[in-house]
């Protein structure tokens, strides 16, 4: 038996499951609950915290694992984060479950599990509980890993897709189609004088910071797979509200807008991993927008259109030649044209 | 982004729309004939910024669009066949084949699901990389696209015939423009005051190869770009060449369109392909319209190295995309249009392909 | 097939050049414009260059439009028109 890749074995729960639990994952994320490694992490909610908890969960797929800006582990650590920042929940403990393929690196997989932590200290949680699998090769790409997230809800708090308002401010915190175009450049071997690196982060902090600055917050989303386009989308349609974004205003890097004129993509659909939308009442706006621009990882942020009572559940664009379209949601995957 | 920017300038299009407006007297109707054309009008709006005397119909420039069901149902088939790894564009992947419901799947995506390697390629190039990579695999390219792929098509298979590569061949479903666009004219179903010349097609086959709409029809083309300026351009000179009532086909593409063409990339294109009547989705039949490898590239012909049975071509029911391609009908007029037929689930080819009339209609629907 | 897009060539080897477009870098095959230059501008269509771009046309056409702004613009000044104004 290799020593330095995963075995079958890592799998079956008796001595190789043991140690690699603790010489890999224990020993990254390490904190009271999960070193105890008892069949169930038990906390006391805090007397300070609110009543209301926030519970999400996700699976990440993604190859390759390795990408510029981040990997599969990274990824899996502020999908979740994000998904309950977005309700506006301070995320307070992770699970991460692993499905290993035999034969993958253990090089690989402390990597992951060491990018992991690393990201789960930045964002202030912790990974209290996980679970480890072994399958054949070839019944796994790798590694899969399941996250499930929970975290607290302050009282106030109302943010939902369903609560965009007429006259309401549309953000987004930073330039579109990183993501996306960092993985299908990386794929398709297109160089980069400035090499494009996903925008994988995690938003908590930032979104913490627009709260204190005004609370009235309507809708939060990060717009991951299916782009922007498709979270617009989604709030129009969860709301019944029309939304209006002038193209113009949406930030787009140059990089991705050659990259998608190269590969035959459109950046409104493609995956942000470290970008939010937030609906605001209009008398918030500049509040928090300031917030949002002070803070790294909304640096760019900017209002990129208005919450509309007109075309309910479109979402319409303003060309940057004046005219008016529809933007429509992802139908299937984005397929890159060649026509 | 150098070339591209600077055609997508807001001022320089304000003011061709001007010209227009003022040079308009009467309505005209004006073919863009490339499917490229009616993506990048929908895209930028350019239908709601024109005067309503001038009107835009689609044309059958969808290479997608117009492959023949049939066709569609043989390189399902030939997906299917052991040892075989099918490479396509992309845009090839959810175009609907005649086999509705029947067990080979209605399209390559589905195929793939159902377990044939089909793979999604940029570039004839890739696939030869996918060859040279799985000497024990048959790869074959689905060779779709006009007279702008056809000379990279046949780049690939004079370097598949250099490299001795024994395990690559070609589908060809090339097709040639003039040919149909004489056909649509032929069939007298819609009055055009003028045409808009497809850019990159044009590159390949020099402006001259349009002479003849001039010439014997009598109605204006001007070649066109695919930025919203070069196309405003384009649609302002065939308004001046209408109102001059002088017919006359016009290069509004200078930068890379020239009188002959890309001969060297003809040349490659002849050596490898000879012309041969082909079928056309909406069109049927259209004489010497499609490219085949010569019996010297029989090796790399997949028509020639793959028996596969399928059926005629057949339409789904009600569907209208023929009478869409021809520029007799509007996406809206299709009663299947938005309602059965969407782009997550299309019944006919002009819903599947980006640059389809139906598709860029729902996607970029005006509003 | 319509989508072609216009990149810098940055360095050729034998049948492949380098191409950048604003910064992003691509690998393709220059068989059909084998008299393409270092520092010239090609088409790109499905991984070849399929035309060298003529950049005194590309120029010019562009030049016609900033000839017209001029124009236009003192035109509209002397009708009392804003330039900024919506174009319907």
């Amino acid at each position: 038996m290799s020593n330095d890749t995963i075995v079958l074995a890592h799998g079956s729960g008796g001595r190789l499951t043991h140690n690699l639990i603790r010489d890999v994952f224990v020993r990254h994320f390490s904190n009271p609950m999960l070193n105890a490694q008892d069949d169930a992490a038990i906390w006391t909610p805090r007397p300070s915290e609110a009543a209301r908890l926030a519970f999400s969960t996700d699976s990440y797929v993604v190859q390759p694992i390795f990408f510029p800006g981040g990997d599969i582990g990274k990824l899996a650590v502020c999908g979740t984060v994000n998904d309950l920042a977005m309700v506006g929940a301070q995320p307070l403990y992770l699970s991460a479950s692993f499905i290993l393929e035999e034969g993958l690196p253990l090089a690989d997989l402390e990597r992951i599990v060491a990018s992991m932590a690393a990201t789960a200290h930045e964002a202030g949680v912790e990974i209290i509980a996980g679970d480890t699998k072994v399958v054949d090769r070839g019944s796994a790409d790798q590694v899969f890993i399941s996250t499930a997230g929970v975290g607290v809800v302050p009282d106030g708090i109302a943010i939902s897709g369903a609560n965009a308002k007429p006259g309401d401010l549309v953000i987004v915190s930073g330039p579109i189609g990183v993501h996306g175009l960092a993985i299908m450049s990386h794929r398709e071997g297109l160089q980069f004088s400035f090499p494009l690196a996903s925008d994988c982060a995690p938003l908590n902090g930032l979104v913490t910071a627009m709260l204190r600055a005004d609370t009235q917050i309507h809708c939060l989303r990060d717009p991951t797979r299916g782009g922007l386009a498709t979270t617009l989308n989604e709030i129009a349609g969860q709301s019944e509200v029309g939304i209006e974004i002038d193209e113009a205003e949406v930030p787009i890097p140059e990089s991705v807008q050659a990259a998608c004129e190269l590969l035959g993509l459109d950046p409104f659909y493609a995956a942000n991993e470290g970008k939010l939308v937030a609906v605001v009442a209009a008398e918030a706006g500049t509040a928090i927008l300031d917030a949002m621009q002070s803070h790294p990882y909304g640096q760019a942020a900017a209002v990129i259109g208005r919450v509309t009572s007109t075309h309910r559940s479109r979402v319409v664009l303003r060309t940057v030649l004046g005219a008016h379209r529809i933007l429509d949601m992802l139908t299937g995957a984005q397929l890159p044209r060649i026509c | 982004m150098k070339y591209i920017d600077e055609f997508r300038n807001p001022d320089a299009v304000r003011r061709l729309l001007e010209w227009i407006r003022e040079r308009s007297t009467r309505p005209v109707q004006l073919m863009e004939f490339c499917g490229g054309h009616t993506h990048a009008v929908l895209k930028y709006g350019l239908r709601q910024l024109l005067p309503p005397a001038v009107r835009l119909l689609s044309g059958p420039g969808c290479p997608v669009c117009v492959t023949a069901s049939s066709d569609v149902d043989r390189a399902i088939s030939m997906a299917h066949l052991p040892g075989v790894v099918m490479s396509t564009f992309g845009d090839m992947m959810r175009v609907p084949g005649s086999s509705v419901g029947k067990a080979s799947g209605r399209s390559l995506q589905d195929a793939k699901a159902q377990g044939a390697d089909v793979r999604m390629v940029y570039s004839t190039l890739d696939a030869l990389s996918i060859s040279r990579a799985n000497p024990d695999r048959e790869v074959i390219f689905l060779g779709i696209g006009f007279e702008t792929t056809a000379p990279t098509v046949a780049a690939a298979v004079l370097q598949a015939q250099a490299e001795g590569l024994e395990n690559f061949s070609v589908l060809s479903l090339h097709k040639l423009t003039p040919p149909a666009t004489k056909t649509i004219l032929d069939a007298g179903e819609v009055q055009l005051s003028g045409i808009i010349g497809p850019g990159h097609v044009t590159t390949i086959i020099g402006s001259d190869a349009w002479e003849f709409l001039a010439l014997d029809y009598g109605i204006s083309c001007s070649i066109a770009g695919f930025e919203p300026v070069d196309i405003l351009q384009a649609i302002y000179f065939l308004v001046d060449s209408i109102e001059k009532n002088t017919p006359a086909v016009r290069n509004a593409y200078r930068r890379t369109v020239h009188a002959e063409g890309n001969l060297v990339a003809q040349r490659i294109m002849q050596r490898v392909f000879e012309v041969r009547d082909a079928e056309w989705r909406g069109l049927g039949n259209v004489p010497n319209s499609g490219l085949a490898l010569r019996d010297e590239y029989a090796t790399f012909d997949a028509s020639r190295r793959f028996a596969v049975e399928v059926g005629p071509s057949a339409e789904p029911k009600g569907c209208r995309c023929g009478e869409v391609l021809r520029g007799v009908a509007e996406p809206s007029e299709c009663p299947l249009f938005a309602r059965v037929c969407s782009p997550e689930h299309p019944i006919g080819p002009c819903m599947v392909s980006s640059e389809g009339a139906c598709a860029a209609h729902m996607q970029y629907g005006e509003a | 097939m319509c989508l072609a897009v216009p990149a810098r060539v940055l360095s050729i080897q034998g049948h492949e050049a380098e191409v950048d477009l604003s910064g992003v870098r691509r690998v393709i095959s220059v068989v059909l414009t084998p008299e393409v230059g270092v520092g010239d501008y090609v088409l790109i269509h499905s991984g070849f260059a399929i035309n060298v771009l003529d950049q005194e046309e590309a120029e010019e056409t562009l030049k016609l439009f900033r000839e017209l702004d001029e124009f236009t613009a003192t035109m509209y000044q002397q009708q009392g028109h804003s330039a900024s104004d919506e174009v319907h």
